[in-house]
C-alpha cells in the first residue's frame, strides 16, 4: 500500500540548479548538523576510540601504558565464561524480541482505540519507567520469591507446580525477560502512541467504505503507516538487549551458577572489579564490531525500495 | 593532591576560546574560573567518605576534627569530598586524576591496588609513628606488598562471625547465651530453627555480588584447610580444589538439599540475608558482629533481640578478618601524604576524637558497644576500649561469646591475588550446590581452579 | 482523531462487545503496574520492620505520617528540587535542539557523506556503556581543544547528555515520514531552511517531540550515577537522587518517603500533561 506520507523523492529544488546552490544547501545542512558532530566527537567518539585503543594497552590509570598487541583479546576469548555470556546475550535477545518486542506495540494500539481511560491506561503502564527501580525491585523480588511469592500462590491456586524463577539455571533468564519487559515497555508504548497519531483517518474510512474488517485495517493500514517506527524500535531493542547489564546485575548479579551472566556485565566486571582495564577495552571492541556486523545486515535486509 | 596555583591559565584558557571563537563555550570557562584559587604555600589534603549529610552529629564531630586539626597543623587544609569507595567512580577519577589524597577502602581492595600500583607507599610515614609497633599485624599485612612495603593503615577490622535471633533460638528451645561452637551444632540448630509454616530458614547463606566466594572462604579457614592460594617453589597454586573445599562445598549442599534449613531464595547478598534476619525469616547468618549495627539503623531492630558468636569450626580454629582502612592518592606529594598520614592518625585512633564520636553515636540512638576487631595493641587501645565500654548501650554479654570465641581463634585474611576475582569464580561453585541438588563439589572446584589459574595465576607466574 | 474502529461500528453490538472485552484485558493488565507505586506511598507510611516483613502487608498496620515529614525535613527538597530541575531543563533543550536538528539535516537536507554521519551516530548506540565511562569521564575533566574542565558544573551534565543516538535516529524516522512535497512548496515560496524546520518540520512531528521529551526529562530527573562522579565536590549543585543516595543512614522507610517526594514531581507533571506531550506540547505555538 503506497501512501503519500511515505514519498521518499530528492526534494525536486535540487534538480538542475546551479553549483553555489547545491554548495550553498550543504553548508546550511551541515550548521544543522554542526551541534551533533561537535557533542560526539567530544563526549562520544573521541571516548569511544579511546576505550578501544585501552584494549591493546596494559593500563593502571596512573603511570604510562603498555602497548601489548592482542594479549587482551587473548585473555578474554579464553575466559571461560566468554561463550557462556554470549550464550546467555543471545538467549536474553531471542526472549525479547519474542515477548518484550511485540507487547509494547500491541498495548499501543489497544490504548489508542479506547475512547474510556486512555489517559490513565497510558499513565500506568509508563509508571514504571517513572519510579525509582528501588520500587520495581522490591515488587519483583516479592513476585518471584520461591517460597511463599506472588507467582507462586498464583500457580498454586491454579493447580500448578511452583517454579524456582530466578533461582533455577533454567528459568532465570526468562524471569529476568519478563520482569524487564513489564517495566520497559512503557517507553516503546509511547513511542508507538506517537507514531499511531500520523496515521489518517481518511484512510481509515477509505478502507471503511471498500468493505474492510478491523483486522485487514489494523494489517493494510496501521501497521504500514507505522512501519518505519516500528522497524526503528526492533533494531533499538537488538542493539538495547545485545548490552543487557543492569537487571541481572541488580537481581541475579550472574549466578545461578553464571546462568545470567552478560557480555556487558562481563566487562563491567574486567573494568571496575578486577581492574582490567585492558580486557575491557578488548571485550568492548569485540562487542561493538558483533552489533555493527548485525545491525548493518539488518539495514540490508529492511532497506527501502528506491 | 591538588595545590591549586593561579598558573596563567587564565590567558591559555582565553587564546583557545578565542581561537574557537564561541561565546557559548566561554560561558563555562567563566564557571570553572569562578571556582577560585587557594593560597600557595598551603598543603592541601583532600579525603572521601565524611559522614552523609544526613549525620547531622556525626558531621558535627567531624568538622570540629577538622577545625582542631587545622588548628594544630599550621599550613594544611583539609577539604572533605562526598564521595565513598565505589568501584566504578574510583577508576574513573583516579585515572581523571580527581581521586582524594586519603581514600577509604575495605580490606579486600588494596592487593588489587598495590598490584596495579594504584596506591602511594607511606612506608616512612607510618613508621615514624609512635604507636607504629602496636599494629594488628594480620590487619597491617592486608596493606603490605610482598617485599614489606605499606600502602595504606588499617582503621578499623572485624572478624567473621554468627549472628542470629535471640528471640527465636529461645522460641525453638535453644539457649541464646550459648551459640553454636562448630559446624555440626550448626547443623542441628538451625534444623531447629526451620520453621516453614512461620517462613523462618535456620540458616541464611550467601552466594552472589562475590560474597559467597568470600564466605566459602571463611567457611575453608574454619575447616583447616589453611590458605586457598600457596606459593609452592615459586609459583602461586590454587589449592582451594583439595578435600577440604570438597567438604566445605557439601556441607552448603546439605544444608539445602538434606538438612532444608537454607532460606528459598538462596541468591542472597549481604544486604538481602541482613533484611532477612531483620525481618525473622532466617534465624543465623555468618556476618561481622557490627552488622547488628546496621540492622537497626535500616531496619528499626531491637539490638537486644541479636547476639554473636565466633566463626563455627570443625577443625580450623580459624576465621577470616576483614575492615576497612585508608590508601594514598598515587599522585600525592611527600607532604601532602604526611599531612594525609597525621589527619589519618588523628582522626581513627586520637581516644579523644573517638570520645566524641561515641557521644554523638550515643545521641543519635546508634548503636555503640558491640565488639570489633582491635587494629592496636597497647596503651592506647586500652584507653579506646575503656572508652567504649563506658558509652556502650547494647547488652555487651550477648556479644561476648562472640568477643571471647573470636579471640582464641586465628586471625586469617583475605587471599592475597585477585581476591574479587577468586571470589567471584567462587560465587558459582557455591550458587550450582544451592541450586542444583546433582551439583558435584569435586568437578566444580576442580573447574574453579582452573578458571583462575589460567585466568590469574598463570599471569601472575613469572 | 479516530482510530481502527469508527464510531458508527462502536454502536454495534458485536463491536461494542468486542471493545469492551478489550478494556476489561487493559484494565486488568494496568492494576498490576499500580503495585510499586502502591507500595512505595503505602511502605513509606509502614514502620522498617514492617516493610521487610514477609508475607508483606498491603495497608499499614498503624501509618506512620511522620516518616514523610522527617524525609521532608531531612534534606533541603527545595534546593535538590531547584538544582533537579534546572539539570533535566538544560539537558532537556540541548538534547532536542541538538538532536532534532541533525535528524531533520540527515533526514531532508541530505548533505555530502550524510549517510557516513549517521552511521557515526547510530554505532554509538553499540558502544556498551561501561567502555567509554572512564574516556567520557576524562573528557569532562579536561575537554580536549577547550583545555578547560567541566567537573562540578552542570555543563558537565547537559553536554554529555545531548549526546543520544536514540533521539537522533527517533527523530529521523519521523521526519522521514513527512512529505517532501510540503517542504518543496514551502521553498519555492521562498521559505528559509531554518524557517521550514521551525515553522514546518517541527509542528508536523511535534508528537515524537513530546514523547522525546519526556524521557530525556525522565532519565535527566532518575539519573544519580554520572551526576555522583562529575558534581562530587559540589553538594549544593547536585540533583535530589543523588541527594538521597547519599543519605547512607536513612532507615528504609524514610528513604522510601524520600523517593516518594523525589518522584512526584515527574508523576503529576506525566499525569496532567501526558495529552499535551502525545499532541506534542500543541500548547507551544511553533509560528
Amino acid at each position: 500500500m503506497s501512501t503519500k506520507t511515505t514519498s521518499m523523492r530528492e526534494p525536486s529544488t535540487t534538480l538542475g540548479s546551479p553549483w553555489w546552490r547545491k554548495l550553498g544547501r550543504h553548508l546550511v545542512a551541515y550548521a544543522f548538523l554542526l551541534p551533533a558532530i561537535l557533542l560526539f566527537a567530544l563526549f562520544a567518539w573521541y571516548p569511544a576510540v579511546y576505550g578501544f585503543i585501552l584494549g591493546f594497552q596494559r593500563v593502571n590509570l596512573v603511570d604510562a601504558p603498555e602497548w601489548v598487541g592482542l594479549a587482551n583479546f587473548r585473555q578474554v576469548v579464553s575466559d571461560p565464561l566468554f561463550f557462556r555470556a554470549w550464550r546467555n546475550t543471545f538467549q536474553y535477545v531471542g526472549l525479547g524480541l519474542l515477548i518484550g518486542f511485540p507487547l509494547p506495540l500491541l498495548l499501543a494500539v489497544l490504548i489508542n482505540e479506547m475512547r474510556h481511560f486512555a489517559g490513565y491506561f497510558r499513565l500506568l503502564f509508563y509508571l514504571p519507567v517513572m519510579l525509582p527501580p528501588i520500587a520495581v525491585i522490591y515488587l519483583w523480588r516479592w513476585i518471584y520469591d520461591p517460597g511463599p511469592g506472588l507467582a507462586n500462590t498464583l500457580l498454586q491456586a491454579l493447580n500448578l507446580p511452583p517454579q524456582p524463577w530466578l533461582q533455577s539455571p533454567q528459568t532465570a533468564i526468562l524471569s529476568i525477560v519478563i520482569m524487564t519487559t513489564w517495566a520497559g515497555l512503557g517507553g516503546s508504548m509511547l513511542i508507538y502512541l506517537a507514531a499511531l497519531q500520523g496515521v489518517s483517518g481518511e484512510l481509515y474510512e477509505a478502507a471503511e467504505l471498500e468493505g474492510a474488517n478491523p483486522w485487514h485495517r489494523l494489517v493494510y493500514i496501521t501497521l504500514p503507516s507505522i512501519r518505519f517506527v516500528v522497524l526503528a524500535m526492533l533494531i533499538l531493542q537488538f542493539i538495547g538487549t545485545m548490552q543487557v547489564f543492569t537487571e541481572p546485575f541488580v537481581l541475579t548479579g550472574g549466578g545461578p551458577a553464571n546462568a545470567t551472566e552478560t557480555v556487558a556485565l562481563l566487562l563491567y566486571r574486567y573494568a571496575f572489579q578486577y581492574g582490567n582495564y585492558g580486557a575491557a577495552g578488548a571485550l568492548g571492541l569485540i562487542l561493538f564490531v558483533v552489533l555493527v556486523t548485525l545491525s548493518l545486515l539488518y539495514f540490508r535486509l529492511t532497506r527501502r525500495p528506491d | 593532591m591538588q595545590i591549586r596555583t593561579c598558573k596563567s591559565s587564565v590567558e591559555i584558557r582565553y587564546q583557545t576560546i578565542r581561537g574557537l571563537g564561541k561565546g557559548f563555550f566561554a560561558l563555562f570557562a567563566l564557571l570553572a574560573l569562578t571556582q577560585g584559587a587557594l593560597a600557595q604555600n598551603q598543603t592541601v589534603v583532600t579525603v572521601d567518605c565524611p559522614p552523609p549529610q544526613d549525620d547531622e552529629a556525626g558531621l558535627a564531630v567531624y568538622r570540629q576534627n577538622v577545625q582542631d586539626f587545622e588548628a594544630a597543623n599550621p599550613g594544611v587544609t583539609i577539604e572533605p569530598h562526598e564521595v565513598c569507595w565505589d568501584p566504578a567512580t574510583f577508576s574513573a577519577r583516579l585515572a581523571g586524576g580527581q581521586i582524594e589524597t586519603v581514600f577509604l577502602v575495605q580490606f579486600t581492595d588494596p592487593n588489587g591496588l598495590i598490584a596495579r600500583n594504584q596506591a602511594a607507599d607511606v612506608t616512612d610515614e607510618l613508621k615514624s609513628w609512635e604507636h607504629f609497633d602496636n599494629f594488628n599485624e594480620n590487619a597491617l599485612r592486608i596493606f603490605q606488598d610482598a617485599e614489606g612495603n605499606i600502602y595504606g593503615v588499617p582503621a578499623s577490622g572485624y572478624a567473621l562471625g554468627l549472628v542470629y535471633n535471640r528471640t527465636l533460638f529461645e522460641a525453638a528451645g535453644l539457649d541464646p547465651n550459648d551459640p553454636p561452637r562448630t559446624w555440626d551444632e550448626v547443623r542441628e540448630y538451625a534444623r531447629q530453627l526451620t520453621d516453614r509454616s512461620r517462613g523462618v530458614a535456620g540458616f541464611a547463606q550467601l552466594s552472589t555480588a562475590n560474597q559467597g566466594g568470600w564466605h566459602f572462604t571463611a567457611y575453608y579457614y574454619s575447616f583447616g584447610g589453611g590458605e586457598l592460594v600457596e606459593q609452592q617453589n615459586g609459583e602461586w597454586v590454587a589449592t582451594f580444589n583439595d578435600e577440604t573445599g570438597v567438604q566445605v562445598l557439601q556441607m552448603i549442599k546439605d544444608m539445602r538439599w538434606t538438612d532444608e534449613v537454607l532460606t528459598d531464595g538462596v541468591l542472597l547478598t549481604q544486604d538481602n540475608t541482613k533484611e532477612l534476619m531483620a525481618a525473622e525469616r532466617a534465624a543465623m547468618m555468618i556476618i561481622p558482629a557490627g552488622a547488628v549495627g546496621e540492622m537497626v539503623m535500616q531496619y528499626g531492630v531491637n539490638a537486644e533481640d541479636f547476639g554473636a558468636g565466633p566463626l563455627p569450626q570443625a577443625g580450623g580454629n580459624a576465621t577470616l578478618i576483614g575492615g576497612s582502612g585508608l590508601m594514598f592518592s598515587p599522585r600525592a606529594s611527600e607532604e601532602q601524604l604526611q599531612a594525609g598520614f597525621d589527619w589519618v592518625a588523628y582522626r581513627y585512633f586520637d581516644p579523644e576524637v573517638l570520645e566524641q564520636q561515641l557521644q554523638a553515636d550515643v545521641a543519635a540512638d546508634r548503636v555503640v558497644g558491640i565488639p570489633g576487631l582491635p587494629i592496636l595493641s597497647g596503651e592506647l587501645e586500652e584507653r579506646r576500649v575503656a572508652l567504649i565500654a563506658q558509652y556502650a548501650n547494647v547488652p555487651v554479654e550477648n556479644f561476648a561469646p562472640y568477643a571471647e570465641g573470636t579471640a582464641e581463634l586465628t586471625l586469617q585474611p583475605e587471599p592475597p591475588i585477585e581476591t574479587q576475582q577468586l571470589y567471584q569464580i567462587l560465587d558459582s561453585a557455591v550458587q550450582a550446590v544451592l541450586t542444583d541438588r546433582n551439583a558435584d563439589p569435586q568437578a566444580l572446584l576442580d573447574q574453579a581452579a582452573q578458571q583462575y589459574t589460567t585466568q590469574v595465576l598463570d599471569r601472575v607466574n613469572p | 482523531m479516530r482510530g481502527i474502529f469508527s464510531p458508527i461500528e462502536l454502536r454495534r453490538p458485536l463491536f461494542r462487545t468486542l471493545y469492551w472485552s478489550l478494556f476489561g484485558f487493559l484494565l486488568l493488565t494496568s492494576v498490576s503496574y499500580l503495585f510499586p507505586a502502591l507500595w512505595m506511598l503505602l511502605g513509606a507510611l509502614k514502620s522498617s520492620f514492617e516493610l521487610i516483613r514477609f508475607p508483606p502487608s498491603l495497608l499499614p498496620e498503624t501509618p506512620q505520617w511522620s516518616n514523610y515529614a522527617e524525609a521532608w525535613q531531612r534534606l533541603n527538597f527545595t534546593l535538590y528540587f531547584k538544582n533537579t530541575f534546572l539539570i533535566a531543563l538544560g539537558q532537556w533543550v540541548f538534547s532536542i535542539v541538538v538532536s532534532s536538528t541533525a535528524a531533520y539535516a540527515l533526514s531532508k537536507l541530505r548533505p555530502k557523506f550524510g549517510t557516513v554521519w549517521f552511521i557515526l551516530f547510530i554505532a554509538m548506540l553499540m558502544v556498551p556503556g561501561e567502555a567509554i565511562l572512564i574516556p567520557r569521564y576524562l573528557t569532562v575533566v579536561n575537554v580536549p581543544i577547550l583545555d578547560v574542565s567541566l567537573l562540578n558544573t552542570w555543563w558537565a551534565i547537559w553536554l554529555p547528555g545531548a549526546v543520544n543516538a536514540f533521539n537522533i535516529f527517533i527523530f529521523k524516522q519521523f521526519f522521514d515520514q513527512l512529505s517532501d512535497d510540503i517542504i518543496d512548496a514551502a521553498r519555492i515560496d521562498g521559505a528559509t531552511s531554518w524557517g521550514i524546520f521551525w515553522r514546518i518540520a517541527l509542528p508536523l512531528s511535534r508528537p515524537v517531540i513530546g514523547v522525546v521529551s519526556i524521557f530525556t526529562f525522565i532519565n535527566s530527573w532518575k539519573d544519580f550515577f554520572w551526576p555522583l562522579l562529575v558534581l562530587t565536590n559540589r553538594p549544593d549543585l547536585q540533583p535530589i537522587m543523588l541527594a538521597l543516595y547519599r543519605q547512607s543512614n536513612a532507615q528504609l522507610n524514610e528513604l522510601i518517603a524520600g523517593l516518594v517526594i523525589a518522584s512526584l514531581p515527574t508523576v503529576l507533571l506525566f499525569l496532567f500533561f501526558q495529552r499535551q506531550i502525545l499532541q506534542g506540547f500543541s500548547f507551544i505555538n511553533f509560528k
